[in-house]
């Protein structure tokens, strides 16, 4: 049942070069009825008095959010007007908040182009749920977005803005896939030397399909650092869409997929070097078995005159079994003529060597083959600054693997 | 405690007999060295030993312990007691050395039925028994092998050995690569594991190695099966006169 061409929506079709592994179509119907369920949730709406104001949270080691479809929880306890950090849901500020209007769709829309990508614009235009994040100053404790059990069984559309301000920092880690069906889009503005480290860990909902957009702008000296951790869902598309549009900017984007049967899960990186000397890093590694489908499409894109740009782009895949497979298209596209650029994509299967190497030490068959796995997809972690996190990725990792397996 | 009658060995890939009747008889406490020109199949003895894929044999039986180990996977064979110190240890990017090796000394534990060790008890036995074998801490933090040297290789190799405590060590030429010190430390390590209940099989071309590590029973092998066994002499006897002597006498 497809939906094509509806609203005004040039929603892609099977066979775009776009979507040349994924099949568009079966994110038509999430959108279409994550607008109804949003609007008809809308019609009902609690008093959203959790999320009236805008609160402060410094102070504490974590700052944690509870997103669900028509209100921001948090600790209220916690709240306190700061200078440093600036946090809403999404529909309170719309149209009431110029910072806002100056990322939502703003963002988006420079990216457009030569590619339209209607599915986010489509959850930017109707999305009333949301979080909006400003980090006005260096922000040590993390900021937690959990989105809630209370989207459970049902299709949302959520569009989170974050702004970094001119040498702030922020890291966000967004936990969680609660949903049956989700269109999702992140609109990020890294002002110049701001830092924004983003972690996304998407476990835990076999039955997810989920349409992930980051649309982010990274300025002058500006760091952008994202990686995310796909679990085994039904169905993911993870798009990262960058832009470094002024000089000395750094993107690296990162992921890690473990997934086994029927699921199929596609990231898809897009990066634009407008300045010079920009570095951009796209670092994606899965782990596949029982006929699971990775997919990575990355592409690297230099301006004429963008020169000393540097460049670099690996994906690879460890095939546990024979029906599962890695498609790649990894691409560069260079108009200039002095940058380091290289891409490299791998797809294999467990080394028979290694195997033997640890079984011959005693360890059976099955859990070399997660040591390996895991092995395989820890390298990805060396991505992510902070420490905590990287341990409880690990333990994470450690679980998904042997379920896996 | 390992007896080997009359092994035949194909190499599955290139349909090639390697192994062509090898009979050998090793018991607890003995320091076996099989020596033997290149190409003789004294690596595959070592793979066919502890459980490689790969191979097929038509003929022939390998028993451990009055139990035949031949059908066995290699991690059942390991926890019998079967340990074999690789002639190129692999490299485990992303494993760490120390979770590697308490992983295996716990797999071992649970196969035998005893109880597994904690991860603070398990982290003091490593770090004793890498001091006495000179194993800098280092290596432990490190991944499996990765980017460790040729005499670091080894010495892993025989940590692993120290760790977990076999009853049958089979060393693939293990003095391949290493240099003068490198090969005294190794040897010493091996030397330490010496035990009445422990059966030690040295894979060797050189006699060399067998300077430091003396063993009780020399082999030749040679085309696939053993042609002549003796005392320590039979090594200084190749060493001064090559195999060629060997080779002619069984022309």
């Amino acid at each position: 049942m497809l939906t094509v061409n509806k609203g005004g929506y040039n929603f892609p079709k099977r066979g775009d070069e776009y979507w040349k592994f994924t099949k568009p179509d079966q994110f038509v119907e999430i959108s279409e009825q994550a607008c109804q369920t949003q609007l008809h949730d809308n019609i009902k709406a609690k008093s959203p008095a959790k999320a009236t104001a805008l609160y402060n949270l410094d102070g504490m080691d974590k700052i944690k959010f509870v997103l669900q479809p028509n209100e921001l929880l948090f600790d209220q306890s916690d709240r306190r007007i700061s200078s440093t950090l600036e946090a809403g849901f999404k529909n309170l500020y719309q149209g009431k908040s110029s910072w806002i209007d100056a990322i939502a769709g703003v963002i988006e829309s420079r990216i457009q182009k030569p590619i339209p990508r209607p599915f986010a614009k489509y959850c930017i235009d109707h999305s009333q749920t949301g979080l909006c994040l400003w980090a006005k100053g260096k922000i040590a404790d993390p900021i937690i977005l959990s989105y809630g059990e209370g989207f459970a069984g049902s299709e949302h559309l959520v569009h989170n803005i974050i702004r970094v301000s001119s040498g702030a920092k922020l890291t966000l880690v967004e936990i969680g896939n609660p949903w049956s069906g989700v269109n999702m889009v992140n609109e990020v503005h890294v002002e110049p030397k701001g830092e924004f480290n983003h972690i996304r860990i998407a476990v835990g909902n076999t039955e997810a399909q989920s349409l992930i957009h980051q649309y982010a702008r990274v300025d002058e000296a500006a760091s952008l650092k994202s990686f995310s951790l796909f679990g085994n869902s039904t169905l993911t598309r993870n798009e990262h869409i960058i832009e470094l549009p002024e000089d000395d900017a750094n993107a690296h984007v990162s992921g890690v997929f473990v997934g086994s049967g029927n699921v199929s899960q596609d990231d898809t990186v897009f990066i634009r070097h407008e300045g010079l000397n920009g570095t951009s890093r796209q670092v994606f590694r899965k782990v596949l078995n029982n006929g699971a489908t990775g997919v990575f499409q990355g592409k690297i894109h230099v301006n004429p005159g963008s020169q000393k740009t540097d460049g670099y782009q690996k994906s690879q895949a460890l095939l546990l079994d024979e029906k599962s497979q890695f498609l790649v298209k990894p691409e560069l596209e260079i108009y200039a003529d002095d940058v380091s650029c290289s891409h490299g994509s791998t797809c294999g299967s467990i080394d028979t060597n290694s195997l033997y190497y640890l079984r011959s030490r005693g360890i059976s068959k099955d859990e070399a083959i997660s040591m390996l796995s895991l092995g395989f997809l820890k390298e990805v972690l060396d991505e992510i600054e902070s420490e905590e996190i990287v341990e409880t990725l690990e333990e994470l990792l450690t679980d998904m693997v042997n379920n896996a397996i | 405690m390992l007896k080997i009658e009359n092994l035949h060995a194909i190499l599955e890939e290139e349909d090639k007999p390697i192994l062509k009747g090898v009979n050998l008889k090793v018991k607890p406490g003995e320091v076996h060295a099989i020596m033997g020109p290149n190409g003789s199949g004294k690596s595959t003895l070592s793979y066919i030993i502890s459980g490689r894929d790969g191979y097929e044999v038509p003929e022939g039986s390998i028993t451990y312990n009055d139990e035949d180990i031949l059908e066995l996977e290699p991690e059942e064979r390991a926890a019998m007691g079967v340990f074999l110190a690789f002639q190129y240890p692999v490299e485990i990017p992303g494993v760490g050395n120390m979770t590697f090796l308490r992983t295996a000394f716990n797999a071992l534990k649970k196969a035998r039925g005893e109880e597994e060790i904690s991860a603070s008890d398990f982290l003091k036995l490593v770090r004793t028994k890498a001091k006495e074998l000179n194993i800098s801490p280092d290596l432990l933090k490190r991944p499996v092998n990765y980017g460790f040297s040729g005499g670091e290789k080894k010495r892993n190799e025989i940590l692993q050995m120290a760790v977990l405590e076999p009853s049958l060590c089979v060393l693939d030429e293990t003095d391949s690569g290493l240099d003068i010190d490198a090969m005294k430390q190794v040897s010493e390590g091996v030397n330490a594991l010496r035990d009445p209940d422990r059966a030690i099989i040295v894979i060797t071309h050189y006699q060399r190695l067998l300077n430091h590590i003396q063993p009780d029973i020399v082999h030749v092998m040679v085309d696939g099966s053993i042609v002549q066994s003796g005392g320590a002499e039979l090594a200084l006897d190749i060493e001064n006169n090559g195999y060629l002597n060997i080779l002619s006498n069984l022309n």
